[in-house]
């Protein structure tokens, strides 16, 4: 009981962190790189621990982080929703690539979320993105190996101090 | 892990939950964009959100505050150094209109105290085009000429005393023998009609001389000399210069003055052309004739006894 609850919260945890990093507002030359901190969170843990997340707490943290962020509803829950679909859907063989495969991966369906993300917009009649926009896979890409082994560390941890 | 949380993941990896999800979320966007039936739900979730915005505002508040303290420091002093090479520049102007306007007064008074008939009708002043000191020789190229009224004899000074007079008149533009010209006499006088004698160019821009002062005279050191107006074609009244120095001529009996010319000869940018008065005087009038009948050398000797 102690192990799981631990792990929740820092489920918990690494979420808020990554809806707040959402909202933060960044000078300029950063803005542009700044990631989409919450779609890693969710890949992360529908790739290492899927029964935190699927699809329905992707919706609903969609919802969350559409709300945070002002933006239109449903956007971002279709986003994590196709994303989450696809990462459980072949979850077992990714697992078993090696990193920088898997980093490949995440970029390839980073770039597939912005495709989904502009469509969002053209159904929001919402304004042509920016550079920005498209950076997003890239950054995304450039961060996943440090992210993926910084969760592992944190994960990690908890389990042992969850034991001690 | 809640039933809640059960229920939402029991169909995570069927194909069909996944397209109730996007049918839902598309159909939400849908509504969002068409009704704005949520604008007010909306606004209430803001509401609850702003505190989470102030939080997540902080750091780069922080970050913001910072790089504003430097990047204005930066900037300041950059506008600072900009304002201050500005205003130099500006100073700069300044003085050179100030110098201008008063070079201007003290030329109209000049020329109204001569009682002068500008040369040029329309256009009294001329642009320096060349000055020429090499070889003995004194003159000046202005970019007026006969079609502009000028003549051979036509007086030229700027704002602080003589400078000399046409020498020869193209359609276009003429060449000016200047005062220092040693080939050049003036008819001349202490200031306020003293004694008279002829000041003559030396061919140095600096220097010009009274060769022949009687020993009795009694000009002074410091003395100003100006035009006296006799022999024509100067009028009365122009500064030429100032008396510098006196030495005795050794074994002659004559006392010799070395004067500084009043215009500076050598920084003539632009100089005012009046028209030669005609000779009236004691000296004949055959040794007054105006400098383009002779031509050549002895031009400007107006009547000086050589």
């Amino acid at each position: 009981v102690s192990e799981s609850s631990s792990a929740l919260r820092l489920f918990l945890a690494a979420i808020i962190v990554a809806l707040l990093f959402q909202l933060l507002y960044l000078p300029q030359p950063l803005g542009l790189l700044k990631p989409w901190l919450l779609g890693m969170v969710v890949c992360y843990y529908a790739l290492e621990q899927p029964r935190f997340i699927g699809l329905g707490r992707a919706f609903l943290l969609g919802l969350i982080a559409d709300a945070l962020h002002g933006a239109q509803f449903g956007g971002q829950s279709l986003r994590l929703c196709i994303m989450v679909y696809l990462l459980l859907r072949f979850r077992y063989r990714i697992r078993f690539f090696p990193l920088w495969q898997q980093t490949a991966l995440i970029a390839a369906l980073f770039l597939n979320d912005s495709l989904v993300a502009l469509w969002v917009r053209l159904l929001g009649n919402l304004s042509q993105p920016g550079i920005a926009h498209w950076l997003t896979p890239l950054t995304a890409a450039c961060l996943w190996p440090i992210f993926f082994v910084t969760m592992d560390r944190l994960r990690r941890r908890q389990r042992v101090s969850s034991k001690l | 892990v809640s039933e809640r949380s059960d229920f939402f993941n029991k169909g995570a990896n069927s194909t069909l939950a996944l397209m109730i999800y996007c049918a839902l979320a598309v159909a939400l966007i849908v509504i969002d964009r068409k009704m704005n039936y949520l604008a007010q739900s909306r606004q209430a979730v803001l509401n609850w959100v702003a505190p989470v915005w102030r939080l997540a505002e902080v750091p780069s508040l922080l970050f913001r505050a910072g790089e504003g303290y430097f990047i204005d420091r930066r900037a300041l002093v950059q506008n600072y150094d900009a304002l201050k090479v500005e205003y130099l520049r500006q100073q700069q102007e300044l003085l050179a209109l100030r110098s201008e306007k008063l070079a201007a007064n003290r030329l109209s008074q000049l020329v109204q105290s001569i009682n002068a008939q500008p040369s040029i009708a329309g256009g009294v002043f001329a642009r320096v085009m060349a000055l020429d000191f090499a070889n003995d020789r004194n003159q000046l190229a202005i970019n007026r000429g006969r079609t502009h009224g000028v003549l051979p004899g036509t007086v030229v000074l700027n704002e602080l005393g003589l400078v000399g007079q046409v020498f020869s008149a193209a359609d276009q533009l003429s060449t000016v023998i200047l005062i220092s010209d040693p080939k050049h006499r003036i008819p001349a006088q202490v200031r306020g009609g003293g004694e008279r004698f002829y000041v003559a160019g030396m061919g140095e821009a600096q220097q010009l001389s009274i060769d022949q002062l009687a020993p009795t005279s009694r000009v002074a050191l410091g003395d100003f000399v100006e035009t006296s107006g006799l022999g024509g074609i100067f009028p009365e009244g122009i500064p030429i210069g100032r008396i510098m120095a006196l030495d005795k001529v050794e074994g002659e009996g004559v006392l010799r003055a070395s004067v500084a010319p009043a215009a500076m000869l050598t920084q003539l940018r632009e100089v005012y052309l009046i028209a030669p008065v005609p000779a009236v005087g004691p000296l004949p009038a055959t040794t007054l004739s105006a400098p383009n009948a002779a031509g050549g050398g002895t031009a400007q000797s107006t009547g000086a006894p050589q």
